[in-house]
């Protein structure tokens, strides 16, 4: 059999992804929201490997007005898919059939697999498949992608639509006048491209779309006749040519519905909508999503996640693994370095990174289930309407939501968004959310200082959102990234209970990686890190105080002198978490092992209130929140950019803004709750206060003031 | 004895990790780490594979 390769397409959110997963066997990530396939992904089918299946991103059309449907329709009109599966979300059928019109426009065999048909029957709407079948002109299948109902058999459709030869009924026929335009046009183009995609360039030519004008090497007559032929049709039916064709597309689609739709009641509030009309009204979105992440961060830093991780520090890898080991390598009569290296090096480097997972898995466990039933969706729409007001739009909160997993794949799905500026500034500062590696030192910081405040950990998730509001108003103002929000459309999901499949999925993956990570990368810093404390620069080995990293760090601890924690373990913490900032916790880890009290977790935190005070602590976590990424983030946002003074000035900005924000935080907390004396710090942070205030709420530059005027003269 | 088996043991594999992730020529991208197989960089290296 000759390989046969299958497009999956379909609008946004519609449950391709689950699909896709379910028919080869894959584990992509599955995103609530819209947007999560930046770009086509291949995957054998699991039943026949002679079959590929290509996941396109999510679309609304095939017009090129975004980066997905440029992706999309570039693979289908140019690599030419054997066939394509369509997946219609039937809960919003007229705009999904709207995709599927355009598809069919396309001339490859397409077969329809109705997905959610257990909510449109919720809904108290059914549809007659065969007769929709019979309106379009092609297969349609009702398939339940979550449960993986009904997906073999349309690939089996899709095999036998790829046999019956092409014929021109495969097209949607549209209003005679416009199908004479049409032909006129196929004629014009009839040297110039495949026939079988023939009527799809005309369309297109037909709707003036600049792409397929640059790729269809017209002659200035031909191009002239086209012209004439798309003004006379405008004449006729008095509008622009892509509204004719949109209206027409919209007319077949109501046709079809209506002779498909057996049973319809448009006008009760299903339940989804009840629970809207409470989540994401005015007033009560916000409080309500500030309660949820306090309970979120509540459950899994301060109890539920607690009680793991202190068996983890305390049991595991406080008397088990040191009471096993300790004892085998004195009777292998190790060196004593090497007995420190694990020890002190290794054990508590990795170990107390490690101590977090419990937390982290009821972290990811609370995420994924807010993700998978559809409220982290109504969040990206709650922060549009107050982004909007800010200058950022709220497609930018999407990579920010993908964010709090790891900032690699938010900056990634920054490519969704159209506007440079807008897509820049994203990259900017999405970061600025707390990933799961940063969990590891909110825990750290929360427990070692605040342990009896609730407010802590969360208020580290607010702070990111804090900062990239602010920096969205402060950035907006500057040339590089003036200019309106893009518009934002969104679809809602249908809240449904979270599949144990998908959250379990996000959690073994993201708990996997986490582990792989602490066996790697901080493996081999804990390893670097004990040899730069445990040696001088002679190579000699000497106490912890007179090594190289003490040198190196006491050095750069001067930098910190202004936000409270001039302490050299603090200062290398700070520079080590640039690797990853797992490595923060286990730069602590290494460093207070071998100071000989501390071992992992609990044992720690009395070291660290010794070495800072509390408002210092918070400063602390504040700068380790917002300051440059881990390197694998940073290297993200080259390939973004794609130009490395870019990279660097996002990377000055992020350091130069978490310093400004600890020092202002240290600064204040230290004097007004830690009885400090005022100090020329102070009085620093005053001056940066008011020259904030001034530049996020004041001050307006002259490119706006011109833009206001000229919208004033048009009005 | 027992030292030189452990260092060549632990030093091996430190050595293992930064050549696979750093030196490489094929590498994984680094931030394999983190779980998203949507993001693109993991995707790639799937559609190679496929």
């Amino acid at each position: 059999m000759t390989n046969i390769e299958l497009a999956l397409a379909g609008n946004p959110n519609c449950g391709k992804t689950t699909a896709f997963n379910a028919l080869t066997g894959a584990n992509q990530y599955v995103g609530n929201w819209p947007g999560v396939t930046v770009e086509k992904k291949a995957g054998k089918l699991k039943k026949d490997k002679n079959i590929v299946l290509q996941d396109l991103p999510g679309i609304y059309s095939l017009a090129p007005y975004s980066p997905e449907e440029i992706v999309a329709r570039d693979y289908l009109i140019d690599d030419h898919p054997t066939a394509i599966l369509d997946i219609v979300d039937a809960t919003n059928i007229e705009r999904n059939l709207y995709l599927t019109m355009q598809l069919m426009e396309t001339g490859l065999p397409v077969v329809v697999g109705m997905n959610m048909m257990d909510v449109v029957a919720k809904q108290n709407k059914q549809f007659n498949l065969e007769k929709l079948a019979y309106g379009l002109g092609v297969p349609v299948v009702g398939i339940c992608a979550l449960k993986g109902k009904g997906l073999n058999e349309i690939v089996d459709k899709a095999v036998t639509a790829i046999d019956v030869p092409f014929d021109e009924d495969r097209y949607p026929r549209y209003d005679k006048r416009l199908e004479a335009a049409i032909s006129e046009i196929e004629a014009i183009i009839k040297a110039l491209v495949p026939y079988d995609r023939r009527r799809w360039f005309a369309i297109k030519l037909f709707e003036r779309d600049v792409r397929v004008f640059e790729q269809v090497n017209l002659t200035d007559t031909q191009a002239a006749d086209i012209e004439d032929i798309i003004k006379t049709t405008e004449k006729i039916f008095t509008d622009d040519s892509e509204s004719i064709m949109i209206d027409e597309r919209y007319a077949f689609v109501s046709q079809v519905v209506n002779l498909a739709v057996v049973k319809k009641n448009d006008f009760s509030l299903s339940t989804s909508d009840k629970i809207d009309r409470i989540v994401t009204n005015r007033f009560l979105a916000l409080p309500i999503f500030a309660l949820v992440m306090w309970l979120v961060y509540y459950l899994s830093i301060q109890t539920v996640g607690t009680i793991g991780t202190d068996w983890v520090n305390d049991v595991l890898f406080g008397q088990w693994i040191p009471n096993s080991v300790t004892p085998m390598l004195a009777s292998w009569s190790v060196a004593p370095w090497m007995q420190s290296l694990i020890i002190d090096g290794i054990i508590g480097g990795v170990g107390s990174v490690v101590g977090f997972l419990p937390q982290l898995i009821v972290l990811f466990i609370c995420l994924g289930i807010l993700e998978d039933c559809g409220y982290m969706a109504r969040i990206a729409f709650v922060m549009d309407r107050m982004f909007r007001k800010f200058g950022l739009s709220g497609k930018s909160f999407i990579p920010m939501l993908v964010a709090t997993g790891c900032g690699v794949p938010g900056i990634m799905a920054s490519r969704t968004i159209e506007s440079e500026n807008d897509r820049r500034m994203t990259i900017m500062v999405t970061t600025f959310m707390p990933c799961s590696a940063k969990l590891t030192i909110i825990a750290l910081v929360a427990g070692a200082f605040f342990p009896q405040s609730s407010w802590v950990a969360p208020s580290a998730y607010f702070v990111g959102i804090f900062a990239i509001v602010a920096s969205g108003i402060f950035l907006k103002k500057t040339r590089l990234f003036a200019g309106d929000p893009a518009p934002f459309i969104m679809e809602l999901p249908t809240y449904h209970v979270p599949q144990f499949g998908n959250v379990s999925r996000q959690v073994w993956e993201r708990s996997r990686s986490f582990i792989k990570k602490a066996g790697t990368i901080i493996f081999v810093s804990c390893i670097i890190i004990w040899f730069l404390s445990n040696f001088n620069f002679t190579m000699q080995m000497v106490p912890e105080t007179q090594s190289m990293l003490a040198a190196i760090g006491s050095f750069i601890a001067i930098i910190f002198a202004p936000l409270g924690f001039d302490n050299w373990r603090a200062a290398v913490a700070v520079i080590t978490g640039l690797v990853a900032k797992e490595n923060v916790v286990g730069t602590f880890g290494v460093l207070y092992s071998k100071a000989g009290i501390g071992e992992t977790g609990r044992q720690i935190w009395p070291l660290m209130r010794q070495a800072f005070t509390p408002a210092a602590g918070y400063a602390f976590l504040v700068f380790n929140l917002l300051c440059a990424p881990c390197f694998a983030a940073v290297g993200a946002m080259r390939r973004e950019f794609n130009d490395v003074k870019w990279t660097l000035t996002a990377v000055a900005y992020q350091c130069g803004l978490a310093y400004v924000v600890s020092l202002m935080i240290y600064q204040f907390a230290h004097w007004i709750f830690e009885g400090g004396t005022f100090t020329v710090g102070t009085g620093v942070a005053f001056v940066i206060l008011a020259l904030c205030t001034y530049g996020l709420f004041i001050y307006k530059p002259k490119h706006l003031h011109n833009a206001e005027s000229l919208s004033a003269a048009e009005l | 004895m027992a030292t030189v088996v452990l260092a060549v043991v632990i030093f091996g594999a430190a050595g293992y990790v930064i050549w696979s992730r750093f030196l490489k020529k094929d590498r994984k991208p680094v931030c394999d780490g983190c779980h998203e197989s949507g993001c693109p960089l993991v995707e790639e290296e799937h559609e190679h594979k496929a």
